[in-house]
């Protein structure tokens, strides 16, 4: 259940990145991120007064943990270097490395107080099964 | 080292949904998505005044299309979707299937942008599947395995404490 949840996320990703292209090409780069995460936090601030959910302190709380936005601002202006300096297919490629080894790293010590699920040698196998598809999509 | 760029786009996308997914076992999920964007437009705008970056062919930005306008809205939905996600399932498992809903839709915009579909990366979607399916597999046959090992180790102590019974 919770893997189709991912799945759908994926889904609305993609609408989501083809919106942002668009944007950006009307009213460049930065004044787009600006928009995106103004009207964002305009629809959620909606959201939360409608459903009347309570707000939270926030005291207590590790500065880090807060700064999700900000490493999301992190990613957009890397893939952007990264496009134009390496192009589509290497950037891909090697952030795909990124993302898996960091997966299985905070998966497989825990870290950050996430759920432990220890990496082991037989998983080797579905790593690599992933690897191939990965492969197959980026040659095409 | 412009390698590094593409290495941090993929652990940055990793960092991002564990902070979410941390913050929002302290404050709960509408919170927590409301957190990580103000932290976002507090962080654009600060670019936004270091960089002076001009808004480009600003008197345009009437005819744009309408997807155009929806980023935010759309945004608030994959953070707080990854934010659940990556709570309950293994963060390899989010961000692999995360990609696999990625390419699908962008291979339907595609098609219904009268682009050919690509057999090859279809292929390569199911291979991707087939691969978080294994290994959740291995998960799950271990996750087994520790339990009837507490489960006889339970029932050692028992009959032990039986026999000191009898």
């Amino acid at each position: 259940m919770y893997k189709s949840f991912a799945a759908v996320t994926g889904m609305l990703v993609a609408i989501m990145v083809l919106g942002n292209g668009i944007l950006t090409e009307y009213i460049g780069n930065t004044p787009s991120v600006v928009f995106v995460n103004g009207t964002g936090l305009i629809c959620m601030i909606i959201i939360v007064v409608v459903t009347k959910e309570k707000w939270q302190s926030i005291k207590g709380i590790h500065f880090f943990y807060l700064l999700g936005g900000v490493t999301g601002i992190v990613t957009v202006y890397a893939t952007n270097v990264s496009f134009l300096a390496l192009g589509a297919t290497v950037t891909l490629m090697i952030s795909m490395v990124g993302r898996i080894v960091t997966s299985t790293v905070i998966d497989h010590y825990g870290l950050m107080g996430m759920d432990k699920y220890p990496f082991r040698p037989a998983k080797l196998i579905g790593l690599g099964i992933m690897a191939a598809g990965l492969l197959l999509i980026m040659l095409n | 080292m412009i390698y590094v760029f593409p290495l941090i786009v993929g652990c940055a996308i990793v960092l991002a949904m564990v902070q979410n997914g941390r913050l929002a076992d302290y404050i709960g999920l509408k919170n927590c998505t409301l957190i990580n964007f103000i932290s976002g437009v507090t962080g654009a705008s600060i670019l936004f005044i270091i960089t002076k970056e001009s808004l480009i062919s600003f008197t345009q930005f009437g005819d744009m299309p309408v997807i155009g306008y929806l980023g935010g809205f759309f945004g608030i939905f994959v953070v707080t979707l990854s934010t659940i996600v990556v709570n309950r399932i293994p963060i390899i498992t989010s961000t692999m299937l995360m990609y696999t809903g990625q390419l699908v839709m962008g291979i339907l915009i595609d098609y219904y942008s009268a682009t050919p579909l690509s057999l090859g990366k279809i292929v390569g979607c199911v291979l991707i599947i087939i691969g978080v399916y294994f290994n959740s597999y291995i998960d799950k046959k271990h996750a087994t395995q520790v339990l009837v090992e507490q489960k006889s180790e339970f029932e050692d102590a028992n009959s032990a404490s039986n026999m000191i019974n009898y």
